[in-house]
């Protein structure tokens, strides 16, 4: 029998405790400092995900935002719970199998099994759990949760339960970030309102946590913020279209401030390099979701959605062009549309809070997107550099942060740079099966890197070195190995790799990517 | 009813124009996921009686589609029993090494 209801507010703290408890070396409870708005001021606490010490590429989770979406933080729980109990018995996880589905109420209309499904293999739970830093905040809001779910509270409430000035009580934690929270796009300054922005822009110590968590954590690469309902995957920016062409109109710009508007031809400036990766993950994260029931969620940016400003995705993103050290890649997941009854109040409750049969699925399939987002944020050259199988020593942590910054302030600025490291991030994690199922090629590969990473980090030197014929051979010979075995996609970049081989060799790191 | 703020009430608010509906988005209210048909393009919400005046005023047409008293009523359940049911999904997927 699957479970039979959504779990209380202390009942997700009890789960994270037994997951700690049951996988002591794997798993560890981080409590943020501060504790909830609300009277009882709840302590709010993450779930670290890791095996083994050493610096890797981190993700960051959170869900029960808005509280009477009750479904996310029950789905990152059961999403913890499996990815530890998987790679602790070194099982892969199924999602959507017939055999997995719980009898599901009519109102699921067309998700009629049998489901293709979604299988991970052991191998990818491992490479996440040992590549990756990963933090899950189920429940942000708790109070939030417990109003909604109380006899005397009230099952639509949004926002946290904290005070605002004027006495009244609530904010929404997803317009208080700092984002253009001044511009109060798609946010109310009236504190009666539902979506109300807050006092101050990080007034409610909910939002605070999680800026400690980007800020504790540096490594943290990937971002996801689990919301319900419409069925989506939004990326950046929130609030206005994105353009690649002014870089004057920014959300640092202030002139821009009450012209943020399509009134105004107002575009968000985002890199060109960044949009497309942006889609790229989201496409993976989408058809993740779609192979478990196949229910197909619309991929778009987060404007077309809504547009808001004081978002979290935006502001996860927007730290970098403030001068965070690593870019952050955000999204919102909003879950699966409403119902099929016809009957418009019904449905819309079904989108917020579907019967626990049905929330099961909507649990099923964002899991597997969110495995798959995991999946894309492993970083390759760590995964490459840090455990040789070759002669050559591991790749150290401060090389690591040179090479990411080379990436993000040289290499993306070039065309050539850019589509190397389109290669590594498209196909990152096909690249990698293939380097698992071929010693050979994985050593070719550490000894490209144990010298290209030699080549970028002496680029500013009185005399930088250059590459090598010997260094575009192994190159082109290694693209060429690979192709055998790549899909159509992998094969046509790695072919374009090899032909920029050509024209590299005498040249230096930088002059290589012009 | 939530303290000290008036009822509300589930709506369905249409234009024929989308980026009239779009552009209701950025004024801050409970509005859920836009979407489109054949009749035209739609959002709905969860709004109060006074916003809806608001809306009509403004030219969009809404539907109040009923109170925000709820019709499905959702068990609650403590972290032991739910473990127990995933658990024993997660063992009927194990393969023997």
């Amino acid at each position: 029998m699957p479970p039979s209801g959504y779990l209380t507010a202390v009942a997700i703290e009890n789960g994270l405790d037994k997951l700690h408890s049951s996988y002591p070396s794997l798993t560890q409870l981080i409590s943020l400092p501060e504790r909830s708005a609300g009277e009882e001021q709840r302590t709010i606490r993450a779930l670290r995900i890791r095996s083994g010490e050493d610096e890797r590429n981190g993700v960051l989770l959170i869900g029960g935002t808005h509280a009477r979406e009750l479904i996310n933080p029950d789905l990152l729980l059961a999403l913890a719970l499996n990815i530890s109990w998987a790679y602790h018995n070194g099982q892969g996880l199924l999602f959507g199998a017939p055999k997995k589905l719980p009898n599901a109420s009519p109102s699921t209309g067309s998700l009629a099994p049998p489901f293709p499904g979604k299988e991970y293999s052991a191998t990818e739970i491992r490479r996440i759990v040992e590549g990756l830093d990963i933090f899950i905040v189920p429940n942000i809001n708790p109070d939030g949760r417990e109003w909604v779910q109380s006899p005397m509270g009230y099952q639509w409430w949004r926002q946290n339960r904290g005070f605002n000035s004027d006495g009244t009580r609530g904010a929404d934690l997803n317009r208080n970030y700092d984002f253009l929270w001044q511009c109060h796009i798609g946010s109310s300054t009236d504190s009666t309102k539902e979506t109300y922005r807050g006092d101050a822009v990080f007034s409610e110590p909910e939002t605070r946590n999680v800026r400690w968590l980007f800020r504790t954590y540096p490594q943290i690469t990937c971002f996801a913020d689990v919301h319900s309902f419409g069925q989506l995957v939004l990326y950046p920016w929130g609030e206005a279209e994105n353009q690649s062409d002014d870089p004057t109109k920014n959300f640092q710009n202030p002139a821009w401030d009450g012209k943020r508007d399509p009134d105004f031809a107002y575009g968000e400036y985002i890199p060109a390099a960044d949009e497309p990766k942006f889609i790229d993950r989201g496409e993976k994260v989408r058809d993740a979701i779609a192979a478990v029931h196949e229910r197909r969620y619309t991929l778009e940016q987060g404007v077309d959605h809504a547009a808001v400003s004081g978002a979290a995705k935006d502001y996860a993103y927007s730290r970098f062009f403030r001068g965070a050290a690593t870019k952050v890649w955000g999204y919102t997941i909003e879950t699966n549309h409403r119902g099929t009854s016809g009957n418009h109040d019904e449905d819309d409750q079904y989108g917020y809070q579907p019967p626990y049969a049905d929330a099961l699925l909507v649990m099923e399939e964002v899991q597997s997107g969110l495995i798959q987002f995991m999946l894309t944020c492993l970083c390759v050259v760590r995964e490459i550099g840090r455990k040789p199988i070759g002669p050559g020593r591991p790749i150290e942590p401060d090389e690591l942060d040179q090479l990411r910054r080379f990436r993000d302030r040289e290499m993306l600025e070039q065309r050539r740079g850019r589509r190397w490291v389109e290669v590594l991030d498209r196909h990152g994690d096909e690249l990698l099966g293939l380097l698992h199922r071929d010693a050979r090629a994985r050593r070719e590969a550490e000894h490209i890197l144990a010298e290209g990473t030699r080549i970028v980090l002496a680029r500013d030197s009185e005399r930088p070195p250059v590459i090598d014929k010997a260094l575009a051979t192994r190159i082109d010979r290694l693209a060429m190995r690979l192709e055998r075995h790549a899909s159509p996609q992998l094969r046509k970049a790695l072919s374009a790799t090899r032909k920029d081989t050509r024209v590299i060799v005498g040249k230096t790191a930088r002059n290589a990517l012009r | 009813m939530p303290e000290q703020r008036p009822r509300r009430f589930f709506v369905k608010i249409s234009s024929p124009e989308k980026q009239r509906i779009r552009k209701l988005a950025r004024g801050g209210l409970d509005l859920f996921a836009p979407r489109s048909d054949e009749s035209g393009h739609h959002v709905d919400g969860l709004l109060t009686l006074e916003e809806v005046g608001t809306l009509v005023e403004a030219g969009y047409r809404v539907l109040v589609a009923g109170t925000d008293q709820p019709k499905l009523k959702h068990k609650y359940i403590g972290f032991e029993e739910w473990h127990q049911e995933m658990l024993a999904d997660l063992e009927r997927t194990r393969k023997e090494p």
